[in-house]
């Protein structure tokens, strides 16, 4: 059974930055495609293949953003990709936590 | 003379502070390793660890950060290896192969990797969106994610983890790695 996915593959980009002055991500394209069964099996490979790139690009290996320009636009029309489902909901918890400056604290609660 | 002496003051109340936190930092993480069923020692995080070695390095200006390198880091002076596309790839196809202490070694990774973004505001800077990334790699939830910031929280603001702990968790992983409670 086709289901129509939208393929938002998205990188961080140092360059940009978000409202806190922290580096955010851009995205790079996105469309709307059909994927049937099979493609379907073959997206959850590809996915992971996405996952890699990301891992390179958390780990800070010397991968330029123009590799992963070119990877994504590999599996674009293919997969559904969307960092915005998965890591940022995370980056927002710890942004409303009270975690930011705690040496601060416990500095404090040492003197 | 007696500004010398004021000086040694002043610079001993600094170095108990960095004793205070050696102590703290080693006394929580053989704690956390404990729920893993493991006594004690480095880090084993696996590819991973390249990772947090590599912040360590990065922020080590920092007299607490340095104090972490120290303790999960031991001798280590040279450049941080670099990992390539493979190593990666088998890293993925090591995580397909799950077992309870694989994920308490992940649980551990993120917890040190939210404690240093704490001490260190450059961290926070720049680094958090790489951490959430290699949480959500991690198959973190967005509870999970607060309770790790609790505990955070909850040591810096001077109080002991154990398993009496007065910790308010919402996730089920959260209790059994900080509270070790099944």
């Amino acid at each position: 059974m086709a289901k129509r996915v939208k393929v938002i593959p998205v990188v961080r980009d140092k360059n940009l930055k978000s409202n806190k002055g922290r580096p955010t991500y851009r995205t790079l394209k996105s469309a709307t495609i059909q994927l049937n069964d099979l493609q379907k099996a073959e997206a959850v490979k590809l996915f992971n293949m996405m996952k890699n790139i990301l891992v390179n690009t958390v780990l800070d290996v010397d991968i330029n953003s123009k590799k992963i320009q070119f990877m994504a636009e590999r599996i674009l029309g293919h997969i559904e990709f969307d960092i915005d489902a998965g890591s940022r909901p995370l980056e927002k918890v710890v942004d409303a936590s009270n975690i930011r400056g705690g040496i601060q604290k416990y500095l404090k609660y040492l003197s | 003379m007696a500004f010398g002496r004021q000086d040694n003051k002043s610079n001993d109340g600094a170095d108990m502070k960095i004793v205070k936190f050696t102590t703290m930092v080693q006394e929580v993480d053989r704690y956390l390793l404990a729920s893993g069923g493991r006594s004690g020692g480095v880090f084993i995080f696996g590819k991973y660890k390249v990772y947090y070695s590599q912040i360590l390095k990065r922020y080590n200006a920092d007299q607490f950060i340095a104090v972490m390198e120290n303790i999960f880091n031991p001798g280590k002076s040279g450049p941080v290896d670099l990992i390539d596309e493979m190593t990666v790839i088998q890293t993925f196809k090591e995580m397909k192969n799950k077992t309870e202490k694989k994920y308490t070694e992940y649980y551990r990774l993120i917890f040190w990797l939210l404690f240093a973004a704490a001490v260190n505001d450059e961290i926070y800077n720049n680094e958090l969106p790489s951490i959430a990334d290699l949480a959500y790699c991690l198959e973190f939830n967005e509870k999970m994610m607060g309770d790790w910031c609790v505990v955070v929280d909850y040591l810096l603001s001077g109080n002991h983890l154990d398993e009496n702990s007065n910790l308010s968790l919402e996730s089920p992983e959260g209790i059994a790695f900080f509270l070790h409670r099944t």
